[in-house]
């Protein structure tokens, strides 16, 4: 009986008559749990005072004067958390794309700080390096390898 | 604000990739600490270019520096190798008392083979020329002598 009222008062579905029998079960309850405890103060807050002024003005369109109410708030009041969120993300991704910059490239050179734009141009450089340690210690091949680069 | 995090670390990834070398000696050289990047000759290959030569990273340096620098630089690459007379030393030369060549397999990372190769030659200028080449990918040894065809045998 507990369970089924507690479940009934959580989703808004209690009439008073039902909230005071849950506060009287919960009370006689030998060890009530946390939750129960947290339950019994909160059926003994003083009920919500709810303003039915507007209400009885047309009882009738209930469900119509609570969308009015509604949209009588501007659209940025109502949005403005999720539109702050969407900007921030869009400046977050904006930010990182702008910073990964030239990283996105698979084959990237910079000689002595100016970037190499042709990628064929960096892989060149690459298979020359590699050819020039292969070949040894005592290669000619070395020497040519270096002044190529140092020469620029 | 979990999203944000998260976004935030996604964006973050791929510019990891770049400094996988970041837990050897010779970081702080390819992070630009001891010589500016300005001041050197960079070649970064990684992902779909540096399949075609079987590799995931190829990251080099090429730089003129003086003595003390080309030291520091020494030390660095010796340590990460365990010494010239460690197994992971391949080939080696040494020239007026100093490391002139060195091509290393050092232990391998996420089952990719690692390979750190070094030159140092004297310029004209007096200074001392230096590249410095870290490498990570599936390929050998033997995979790396036949892509950048050369016939020789291992010495020291």
């Amino acid at each position: 009986m507990i369970t089924k009222l507690t479940h009934r008062y959580l989703n808004g579905e209690t009439t008073a008559a039902e909230e005071h029998q849950l506060l009287q079960l919960l009370e006689e309850t030998p060890s009530p749990t946390v939750e129960q405890k947290a339950l019994m103060a909160m059926l003994k807050a003083s009920p919500i005072e709810v303003d039915t002024a507007w209400l009885e003005e047309d009882e009738s369109n209930l469900y119509d004067a609570i969308l009015q109410k509604r949209k009588d708030i501007p659209a940025h009041h109502r949005f403005w958390p999720w539109i702050s969120i969407a900007a921030v993300l869009v400046i977050v991704l904006g930010i990182g794309f702008s910073l990964s910059g030239d990283k996105h490239r698979d084959a990237i050179a910079y000689v002595y700080g100016q970037e190499v734009k042709d990628e064929n141009e960096v892989l060149s450089m690459m298979e020359s390096t590699m050819e020039s340690f292969m070949a040894g210690p005592e290669s000619d091949h070395v020497e040519e390898q270096l002044t190529e680069f140092f020469g620029k | 604000m979990k999203r944000i995090l998260f976004f935030m670390l996604a964006l973050s990834i791929p510019s990891l990739a770049v400094i996988a070398q970041k837990d050897l000696g010779v970081a702080p050289i390819f992070e630009g600490k001891i010589v500016p990047q300005k001041q050197m000759v960079e070649t970064v290959v990684k992902g779909e270019q540096a399949k075609s030569y079987k590799l995931s990273l190829f990251h080099s340096l090429k730089m003129e520096v003086d003595t003390e620098e080309c030291q520091s630089i020494e030390e660095l690459v010796r340590k990460d190798c365990g010494g010239l007379e460690s197994p992971c030393v391949q080939e080696y030369g040494m020239k007026e008392g100093r490391l002139s060549y060195l091509i290393a397999q050092l232990p391998n990372r996420q089952d990719e083979h690692v390979f750190l190769c070094y030159q140092c030659y004297g310029a004209a200028n007096g200074k001392l020329c230096i590249t410095l080449v870290y490498m990570e990918g599936p390929a050998t040894m033997q995979d790396l002598y036949k892509m950048f065809k050369t016939d020789k045998n291992k010495k020291k």
